[in-house]
């Protein structure tokens, strides 16, 4: 499988980085693109195919750091954790870090949406 | 049908409401701070989003109230890309105002939706206004466990982030402009 997958950032799409070598796996940016499923699809198969591929990885750490969630962006990546269920039911250790600023009680408040509704392992942290 | 053709009914109709959008903007502390009139695609949503962002900063309001303009913005252009209907030519007709009066923002937008759409937005739309503030974040909240994006990219969350982010303060209108269409106005209100 591909270890490796970076989009880089634009205007309305975030920064991704998923490598495998580095256990780096990072969203930051802005997420408001025109067809977010179609944005979003690498990522939700890049999980399918670490799930199918057993042992490549014991623990996947995603780190967000959005500071702008369109509506369709907020569907696409509840997917993506959804995935991310299933990948710690194949026995990988899920946890994610949600960043938000100080005063960015709307993104914050997102990140709990998504805890309560996928049961994942979330860490909130706030930005310097 | 030809949208964009000068004197007809639907024209007519269109540069009326306009207009009196922006006669509602003239006079002491109000003013037309964003104006979009004619087609729109994502860059235009880009540009449109960035001159937002830079006119709210320009104007020193609160950066709670820039987040949810914002929110107002990109949800209300983005369904125009997404259900705007075009007409023969390909021309979409739509219009996207914001207007400061005070310390009050309102983000007026317009577009052409066929009649049948018409009247299935117009009861979703009046089920949303109807509800209070924990009403619209169960709803939000049902949508967000169970909602998967349509076809067309859709999220069912756009009106509901609308609705919450002006505490409610949304108003719609239709107004026909022949047998087939009608254009389908969205206004919500943001304090400053």
């Amino acid at each position: 499988m591909m270890k490796r997958l970076e989009i880089k950032e634009t205007s309305n799409t975030p920064h991704i980085l998923f490598d495998i070598e580095s256990a780096t796996f990072v969203i930051d940016g802005k997420s408001f693109p025109e067809d977010s499923k179609e944005f979003y699809r690498p990522l939700i198969e890049w999980v399918d195919q670490l799930i199918s591929n057993k042992g490549q990885i014991s623990k996947f750490n995603l780190q967000f750091n959005l500071f702008y969630l369109s509506s369709s962006s907020i569907i696409s990546v509840k997917q993506l954790l959804m995935k991310l269920v299933e990948l710690q039911n194949a026995g990988v250790s899920v946890v994610v870090t949600w960043k938000h600023d100080d005063d960015d009680d709307d993104i914050k408040k997102t990140g709990e949406d998504y805890q309560k509704i996928t049961k994942l392992n979330f860490t909130f942290e706030v930005n310097d | 049908m030809d949208l964009n053709k000068k004197g007809s009914v639907e024209e007519s109709i269109f540069s009326a409401k306009v207009n009196s959008i922006k006669a509602a903007y003239t006079g002491d502390e109000k003013k037309i701070i964003v104006s979009h009139i004619g087609e729109l695609d994502q860059d235009k949503v880009n540009s449109i989003s960035t001159l937002v962002e830079n006119q709210m900063e320009h104007l020193g309001v609160s950066k709670s109230a820039v987040k949810k303009i914002f929110n107002i913005v990109i949800e209300t252009l983005q369904n125009i890309c997404l259900h705007g209907e075009k007409d023969n030519n390909g021309y979409q007709m739509t219009y996207f105002i914001i207007g400061k009066n005070n310390n009050e923002f309102t983000i007026f937008s317009g577009n052409i939706v066929t009649s049948n759409v018409a009247e299935k937005l117009n009861i979703r739309l009046n089920g949303i206004k109807s509800l209070n503030d924990a009403d619209l974040k169960k709803q939000y909240m049902d949508v967000l466990s169970n909602g998967e994006l349509s076809a067309k990219g859709g999220a069912g969350l756009g009106f509901l982030t609308i609705a919450l982010k002006s505490g409610n303060n949304m108003d719609f209108e239709f107004e026909v402009l022949n047998k087939e269409y009608s254009l389908f106005s969205l206004q919500s209100k943001v304090q400053g």
